[in-house]
C-alpha cells in the first residue's frame, strides 16, 4: 500500500446517479453474462434448434407433404406462416426454458457469494437492483429473439406473412420471457438459495404455463353456474398463460404445423385476435411487474411498494373493465370456433 | 457545538436473534476523527454492532445517531449510506470482474461522476498496491489481495465514517503493518474509523480509544491508558520490560527489586525466586520487570545492572499490555 494517491473529495451532494449513466447493476450483469462462454453456447444451440425445426417443416410442406399422405402443400396454402410458426415455437420453448435460469440466482447468488451486504451498503434502491438484474436477462432474451430474425425472414420469402405477424409473434414470445424471468427473480428473492429458487422458478413456470389450461379444461368439463363468473374466470385464465398468447400470435403457423398450411384459411379468425393478444400481453406484463415490485421490496423495503401495489391494483381494475367490454373467447381467437 | 458532537452515538442499542440477545443494550460514543477499536471475544456482538450502524440490520431496541442524524433501520437514509464505508468480516467478491471494474462498480453505485470515478479507482488501486493487477480478474487475486480490494471498496465514495470488521484477518504481517499505516493516514484525512478485532495487540498501536465488548455489552471504553489504570491501578503503572541477562546473574533479581520504581513481574518467563533457573546453565536468565517513569528510569535500570557487573543481552520494552486488559476485563465480567 503505497503513499496515498487517494485524495479526499467531498462525496456527491446526492446519491442519485448522474444523468446518462447506466444502472451499475445492469452494467455488471451484462459484462458477466456476455463474457461467459455459456451465453454463446446457448445462443448457438438455440439457433441450430430453430433453424433445424424450420428446415424440417419446410421440407415436409414443400416436398413430401402430399406423398406421405399428410395434409401439407396439397391444401394449397402458402408455406411461410407454417415455417414461421415453427421458428416461433422453437423460440417460445427456448425462452420458457432459459428465462427463469437467467434470474433464479439474481438475489440468492449475491447472498451465496457474500456480496449482498456490500450491495445493500450502497445507496442503490431495491428497485434499481431488480431493474438491473431483470434488464440484463431481457437483454439476453432480446439477443436470442433477434438472432432468429434471419431464419424468420426466410419464412417471409416463402410468402403469406406480413410484418404484423412478426411483431405479434416476437411480442408474445418476449412477454413470455419477461414473465418467466420475473418469476425467477421473485423466487430468488424469496428463497435466498439458488438451488431452491431454481426448483420454485421452474415449478412456477410450469404452473403458470399449464395451470390455466388445466383450469380451463376443468371449467369446460364441470361448468360454472354463474355466467358472469364463468366469463371472468375463462377470460382471466386464458389470458394468463404464455402458451395461449404465443399460439394466438402465430396461430396459422402453429396450427399449420399440425393441420398443414392454410388450415385456417377461410375462418374468420381475425375477429378479436388482436384484442385477445393485447389483453393477454397486458395481463402478463402486469403480472411480471407485480413479481418484480415484490422482489424489489424484499431486497430493500421502502415506501415505494405501497404505491406500486395501489398502482397495479388500479391497472388490474381497468384491465377487468377492458376484458368485460371486449370479451374474446380464446377458442375463437385461436380459430377453433366459438365455445 | 455541532462540529464536535460525536460521530457515532448509540443508546441502548440491542438486537435479538430468536431468544438470544446478540447485542444487549449498547451505549457507545465515538468521537469524530479518531480510530475506535471494538474488541471482544467471539460472539461478543462486534459484527452485529457494525451491521446495525451500517444500516444492514434493524435493532430490536435502542437508537443510534450518526453524524447527528438518527440512523436505525429504515431511517438509515441514503445520505448516511454516503457517509459510511462498510467492510464486512467475511465478504465475497465478484470473481468475474477485473480489479478496476470491481471498484468502478461501487463507485457507480455511489453515483460518482465519470471523471472523478476514474481518478478515484486509480488512486485506490495504488493505495492498496494493486495497480499492476488492475486488469486481472478478481477471482485470480489472492485472498489477501481480495481483502484489500474489499477495503478499498469501502473508501470509494470517500465516506466520513469507516466501519471495518476484522480488516486485518487474512493479511500477512507486512500487509497488517501497511493497514495500520493506512488507518493512520485515513485518520489524518479526518475520517472516523471504527475497527473490530479479537486480537487486541493488533489494535493497541493504532487505536485512540477502545471499547471492550462481552456478551453484547460494552464492559469498558475509553483511551487505553485510562483503561489499563482503571483495571489494575497498582500494576498497570509503568511499562513492562523483558530482560535477558547472561550468567552469572543470580544477583540481578535482588538488585532489580531494590531499585526505586521497579517491580518484578510475577508472570515473567522465569520464576522470581530463581528456583527454575540453574546457575550452572549457560542459558541466559530471562525476567520480566515493570518500570515506572520515562526514558530516564529505564536508563537507570540498565546503569544499575552494568554497575553490578551483570551483562545485559536484551532489554525489551513491551508494547501496551492489551491482552491483559482484555482478559482482566472479560474475566471480571464472567465472574461478576
Ligand atoms: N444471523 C444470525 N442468526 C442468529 N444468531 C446470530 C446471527 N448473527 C449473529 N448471531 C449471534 O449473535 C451473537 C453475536 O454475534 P456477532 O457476529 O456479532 O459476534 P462477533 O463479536 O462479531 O464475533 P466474532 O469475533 O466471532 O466475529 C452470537 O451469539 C451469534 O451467535
Ligand atoms: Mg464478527
Amino acid at each position: 500500500m503505497s503513499r496515498a494517491a487517494y485524495e479526499a473529495t467531498p462525496p456527491p451532494a446526492s446519491a442519485r446517479r448522474p444523468r446518462g449513466e447506466l444502472n451499475p447493476v445492469l452494467l455488471r450483469e451484462l459484462r458477466a453474462r456476455f463474457r461467459s462462454a455459456r451465453a454463446f453456447s446457448v445462443l448457438t444451440t438455440f439457433l441450430l434448434f430453430a433453424s433445424g425445426l424450420a428446415w424440417a417443416v419446410y421440407a415436409r410442406e414443400a416436398g413430401g407433404g402430399a406423398a406421405s399422405g399428410l395434409p401439407g402443400a396439397a391444401v394449397g396454402g402458402e408455406i411461410g406462416p407454417v415455417v414461421f410458426g415453427a421458428v416461433l415455437l422453437a423460440e417460445l420453448l427456448t425462452l420458457l426454458l432459459v428465462a427463469p435460469g437467467l434470474t433464479m440466482a439474481a438475489i440468492s447468488g449475491e447472498i451465496e457469494r457474500r456480496t449482498y451486504e456490500l450491495l445493500l451498503a450502497t445507496p442503490l434502491s431495491g428497485w434499481t437492483i431488480v431493474r438491473g438484474k431483470l434488464g440484463a436477462a431481457m437483454a439476453y432474451l432480446l439477443l436470442l429473439a433477434s438472432s432468429v430474425l434471419p431464419v424468420a425472414s426466410l419464412a417471409f420469402v416463402l410468402g403469406g406473412l406480413g410484418p404484423l405477424d412478426l411483431l405479434r409473434g416476437q411480442a408474445a414470445v418476449l412477454v413470455a420471457g419477461l414473465l418467466m424471468a420475473s418469476l425467477g427473480l421473485a423466487a430468488s428473492a424469496l428463497l435466498q438459495r439458488t438451488e431452491r429458487a431454481a426448483i420454485l422458478a421452474y415449478l412456477g413456470a410450469a404452473a403458470l404455463c399449464l395451470g390455466p389450461l388445466v383450469a380451463l379444461w376443468l371449467i369446460d368439463a364441470l361448468g360454472l353456474p354463474d355466467p358472469l363468473l364463468r366469463r371472468l374466470a375463462v377470460g382471466v385464465l386464458s389470458r394468463s398463460t404464455p402458451l395461449l398468447s404465443a399460439m394466438v400470435a402465430g396461430r396459422e403457423g402453429i396450427f399449420g404445423l399440425i393441420y398443414g398450411a392454410g388450415a385456417l384459411r377461410g375462418l374468420d379468425a381475425d375477429a378479436g385476435v388482436d384484442a385477445f393478444l393485447l389483453q393477454s400481453l397486458a395481463l402478463q406484463t402486469g403480472l411480471a411487474a407485480a413479481l418484480c415490485a415484490w422482489a424489489a421490496g424484499r431486497v430493500r423495503p421502502s415506501g415505494r411498494e405501497r404505491r406500486w401495489g395501489i398502482g397495479l391494483a388500479g391497472l388490474l381494475l381497468v384491465w377487468l373493465v377492458w376484458l368485460l367490454a371486449v370479451p374474446v373467447d380464446w377458442r375463437l381467437a385461436l380459430g377453433l370456433g366459438g365455445g | 457545538m455541532a462540529e464536535r458532537e460525536p460521530a457515532i452515538v448509540t443508546r441502548g442499542l440491542a438486537r435479538r436473534y430468536g431468544e438470544r440477545w446478540a447485542l444487549a443494550g449498547l451505549d457507545l460514543s465515538v468521537p469524530r476523527g479518531l480510530i475506535y477499536g471494538l474488541v471482544g471475544p467471539n460472539g461478543a456482538g462486534k459484527t452485529t454492532t457494525l451491521r446495525l450502524l451500517a444500516g444492514l440490520l434493524e435493532p430490536s431496541a435502542g437508537e443510534a445517531w450518526i453524524l447527528g442524524q438518527p440512523a436505525t433501520g429504515p431511517r438509515h437514509l441514503d445520505r448516511l449510506r454516503q457517509a459510511i464505508g462498510y467492510m464486512p468480516d467475511f465478504s465475497g467478491v465478484y470473481e468475474d470482474m477485473r480489479a478496476w471494474e470491481y471498484l468502478d462498480f461501487y463507485a457507480r453505485c455511489h453515483g460518482l461522476p465519470r471523471s472523478l470515478r476514474r481518478r478515484r479507482v486509480a488512486g485506490l488501486l495504488d493505495l492498496i498496491g494493486l495497480s499492476d493487477r488492475a486488469q486481472d480478474e478478481v477471482g485470480s487475486l489472492s485472498r489477501g489481495m481480495q481483502q484489500r480490494l474489499c477495503l478499498a471498496h469501502a473508501l470509494v465514495h470517500d465516506p466520513a465514517i469507516l466501519l471495518l470488521d476484522e480488516p486485518a484477518a487474512g493479511l500477512d504481517p507486512r500487509a497488517r503493518r501497511e493497514l495500520r499505516a493506512l488507518l493512520r493516514e485515513l485518520r489524518a484525512m479526518g475520517k472516523t474509523i471504527v475497527v473490530s478485532s479479537h486480537v487486541l495487540s493488533e489494535l493497541a498501536e493504532v487505536c485512540d480509544q477502545v471499547g471492550i465488548m462481552e456478551r453484547g455489552r460494552l464492559v469498558a471504553g475509553g483511551a487505553l491508558d485510562a483503561l489499563e489504570r482503571d483495571l489494575d491501578p497498582e500494576r498497570s503503572a509503568g511499562q513492562r520490560v523483558l530482560l535477558e541477562l547472561l550468567p552469572p546473574a543470580e544477583a540481578a533479581q535482588a538488585l532489580l527489586a531494590g531499585l526505586p520504581g521497579v517491580s518484578l513481574e510475577p508472570d515473567g518467563p522465569a520464576a522470581p525466586d530463581g528456583a527454575a533457573h540453574d546457575p550452572e546453565a549457560a542459558e541466559p536468565l530471562r525476567i520480566a520487570i515493570r518500570v515506572e517513569g520515562g526514558a530516564e528510569a529505564h536508563a537507570a535500570v540498565i546503569d544499575a545492572l552494568v554497575a553490578a557487573g551483570i551483562r545485559v543481552a536484551a532489554y525489551q520494552r513491551q508494547e501496551r499490555d492489551l491482552e491483559r486488559v482484555f482478559l482482566g476485563l472479560t474475566r471480571a465480567e464472567v465472574e461478576g
